[in-house]
């Protein structure tokens, strides 16, 4: 049943498991309980909403491909309702444990965070904002000063540069009204396809392989669009591109081309890339001061950046890190000092290290002791934990606005696994 | 495990370790004491051997080598919180029917909730006709707080269960919530059990706000029993003359045709966890019906289905009961002419919570508990 709902486009798995629904429940409970008719009648008894400790099971593995994706893995928009998996994190890292949670998933990838600093090596401010959508968080949505720097007009709701759209004047000879756009995916996968609000999220596009990436062009309307990609049958959104989580918590990539303006001439362009220098100029200094401040915490940020399991106050000093140590190389390659003292470069930062997938998650870490089915006669005692396995939070999807946080400590020689059921 | 060896070192009833002091005057140690003397020598220095072992056990050499512990933050709806209690397994064992509640905004913990809080709630619906479906939206604190609940169903020390909202001195607040140190002895932990009368005794870390466990009398038992089961000699006096249990007409028994509710009704007013139950003609013994048991709730389609459930009879509730699972709080009968030993070797067969003891013909002639083995060495 986990599995069918990880791997599946989505749609089903626990879309289908209504809160009461004595099989649904039963499962969740007899992984606990090993089953029994009488208990999973008593389950589904009362109609009672939903038990958290089901989740535990149920999603367990796609958690566990959330972790390896880095980010919160979540269901594809039509149908299916995905609740936030099981998710882990170095509780003793993160004291303050369920929110550094959610954070945990934002903060995502290394492949994000090299992402970012491939272009905050001039820019260096991040306006990476974390908005929050119900228990997710949207992932960071970039400086918008990176095209004029590379040379396209500057474009207030392209963000990301991998969502770029085209201003080649050949394009601009369609509609008035489209914006004819690239959809990039730079996350890997054999057979990636992207489904969105353009097309109302009724077919699956191929996306065209160029390299490690997938590209596809499409005539947007003016307004929002909301997309995600389905590498290999899973449903991912990019990390690197700006997200928006819908009313039920799932997150899509979004890309706003309202105020798209085509390439008209020199002119403009000119002007529109002055005004951009002059804004990323504070920003460029600051980056300087960065790279001397972080100069001696380079080495931790090969580590920290990179972590499956980040958080999002982590990924962001780690991002700095980033960003400075990346800002530094370019300064010895190709960078250059214009005369206003301004400081930018070109370098390309290597393929593989913003298409390469994040660090799986430990494989030690997937041993979650209160899975495991308990032992008949003594539901009390759980297995012995590894050590790795202690101080570690694991909390549950919130249901019925009840969370369930889960942690094993050891006492002397013995450990002991407080599970708490708290409201949020 | 060193303690054991020290008695068998000690062997005979001469034996250098006996409590000489306290003993001696009573009896007159020496094996020319007669028959008569000597077992009680015996028994004395079984009882003994006991006691100071649990003094010198800690509470935690109970603890389990990987415990759960079930947590429930007062603001939590009392309904989801059973159901949480259902799904980590308190249908088997009694160990996981207590969860410790933890009140956030005085970030301390303020009693213990369990299955058998659930039920006298709704007999408190029950008898007062109250609407069963408000109780989905009501929340622990509201529900143990609630005067008249307490008044009714739970006045059973109710301080002790559930710290009310009163404030206090902050100093008694803390103490509100019954519990013992990790480092704590077994012997403390035990009287903190009799003395409060209480089933459940929550483990707390020394230095921190944590609870490791909660201990019951048949986690003390099992402790005793898997140290001591080879002492035969020490302990193969029977149970009925050594007194432990109830006998005759203390035991309270209830028959097949009474509803849950009179059932329970009883069971409230004389602080059992369980009472055997008899067919009304025959006299013998059909099974035993314990507090605990939630099969009338899982069966229930919804709250109010629940509290109608209340009126239906023992009969047809054991018939539901489930029989693939061994529960401690099954059936399991004794003799009165059983031995202490037999009785410590069949508990670490089957970790019953009591012993209904019946004579030739299946009638019940007492009740032996988990407690009344381990406050017989108290």
């Amino acid at each position: 049943m986990g599995n069918q709902q990880v791997n599946g486009t989505g749609g089903g798995g626990t879309g289908t498991g209504a809160p009461s629904s004595s099989s649904s429940r039963r499962s969740g409970g007899a992984l606990f309980t090993d089953g029994g008719g009488a208990q999973a009648g008593a389950s589904s008894a009362m109609q009672h909403p939903h038990h958290p400790q089901y989740q535990h099971q149920q999603h367990q593995q796609q958690q566990h491909q959330q972790q390896q994706q880095g980010g919160v893995g979540m269901k594809p928009p039509p149908g299916g309702s995905a609740p936030m998996g099981y998710m882990q994190s170095h509780a003793a890292q993160y004291p303050g444990m369920a929110q550094q949670q959610q954070g945990a998933g934002v903060g995502g990838g290394g492949s994000m965070m090299m992402r970012d600093h491939s272009m905050q090596d001039m820019m260096s401010s991040s306006d990476r904002t974390t908005g929050g959508a119900g228990q997710y968080n949207s992932s960071s949505s970039n400086s918008n000063n990176n095209n004029s720097m590379m040379g396209s007009p500057p474009h207030p709701s392209s963000s990301s540069s991998s969502v770029v759209p085209l201003d080649l004047a050949a394009l601009s000879a369609a509609e008035e009204d489209s914006v004819p756009t690239v959809f990039r995916w730079e996350h890997g996968g054999r057979n990636v396809y992207i489904t969105g609000t353009f097309n109302g999220w009724s077919r699956q596009i191929p996306m065209h392989r160029s390299g490690n990436d997938f590209t596809y062009i499409h005539n947007l309307k003016r307004g929002k669009h909301a997309f995600k990609f389905i590498v290999d049958d899973e449903w991912r959104f990019a990390p690197d591109q700006p997200t928006v989580a819908d009313i039920e918590g799932r997150i899509n990539n979004f890309i706003d081309v309202t105020d798209f303006k085509p390439y008209t001439g020199d002119t403009e362009f000119e002007s529109e890339r002055h005004y951009a220098v002059h804004c990323s100029r504070a920003a460029a200094a600051e980056a300087l001061k960065n790279k001397k401040k972080n100069a001696n915490n380079n080495g931790g940020s090969d580590s920290g950046g990179g972590g499956a399991v980040g958080s999002a106050t982590a990924s962001g000093s780690d991002h700095d890190d980033t960003s400075s140590k990346g800002s530094r190389k370019g300064t010895d390659s190709s960078t250059m000092v214009d005369p206003d003292g301004e400081v930018y470069g070109h370098s390309m930062p290597d393929l593989d290290e913003y298409t390469k997938e994040p660090p799986p998650l430990p494989p030690h870490l997937r041993h979650i002791i209160l899975n495991k089915p308990p032992q008949l006669t003594d539901t009390a005692a759980l297995p012995v934990p590894q050590h790795v396995a202690l101080n570690h939070l694991y909390c549950t999807a919130i249901k019925d606005n009840m969370m369930v946080l889960g942690i094993t400590q050891r006492y002397k020689m013995k450990s002991c696994t407080t599970v708490y059921y708290s409201p949020c | 495990m060193s303690h054991q060896m020290n008695l068998s070192g000690g062997g005979g009833i001469g034996g250098g370790i006996i409590g000489m002091g306290t003993f001696a005057g009573q009896q007159g140690v020496g094996s020319s004491s007669g028959m008569m003397g000597e077992r009680e020598v015996v028994r004395n220095t079984g009882k003994q051997a006991i006691m100071s072992f649990l003094e010198t056990q800690t509470c935690y050499s109970v603890l389990r080598a990987s415990g759960k512990v079930v947590v429930f933050d007062t603001r939590i709806p009392i309904q989801l919180a059973f159901y949480a209690l259902v799904e980590h397994g308190v249908v088997w064992t009694s160990d996981m029917q207590a969860a410790p509640l933890w009140d956030p905004k005085r970030c301390q913990f303020v009693g213990i909730l369990t299955v058998t809080d659930f039920i006298d709630v709704l007999r408190y619906y029950r008898e007062t006709g109250s609407d069963v479906l408000t109780l989905a939206s009501r929340s622990i604190a509201d529900v143990l707080a609630d005067e008249g609940i307490l008044s009714t169903v739970l006045k059973k020390n109710p301080p002790r269960r559930y710290a009310s909202k009163e404030v206090g001195s902050g100093a008694d607040q803390h103490s509100s919530f019954l519990s013992v140190d990790a480092d704590a002895s077994l012997d403390r932990a035990c009287l903190l059990l009799h003395d409060q009368t209480i089933d459940f005794l929550p483990v707390m870390l020394p230095s921190d706000m944590r609870v490791l466990a909660t201990i019951t009398y048949t986690c003390v038992l099992e402790h005793l029993v898997s140290n001591f089961r080879e002492q035969r000699r020490l302990f193969d006096d029977t149970i009925y003359d050594l007194g432990i249990g109830t006998y005759g007409e203390d035991v309270v028994v209830a028959y097949i045709h009474q509803t849950l509710h009179e059932v329970l009704h009883t069971l409230h007013l004389h602080g059992l966890s369980a009472v055997p139950v008899i067919d009304e003609n025959t006299k013998k013994i059909m099974g035993v019906y314990s507090r605990s048991d939630i099969t009338f709730l899982t069966k229930a389609s919804d709250a109010e289905d629940a509290v109608s459930n209340l009126d239906l009879t023992l009969d047809v509730l054991m018939a539901q009961q489930r029989t693939d699972v061994t529960t401690p709080d099954a059936l399991h009968t004794c003799s009165v002419r059983h031995t202490l030993q037999y009785v410590f070797e069949y508990f670490a067969q089957w970790k019953f919570n009591r012993l209904i003891c019946v004579d030739e013909e299946e009638r019940v002639v007492g009740v032996v508990s988990a407690r009344d083995l381990v406050a017989y060495f108290l």
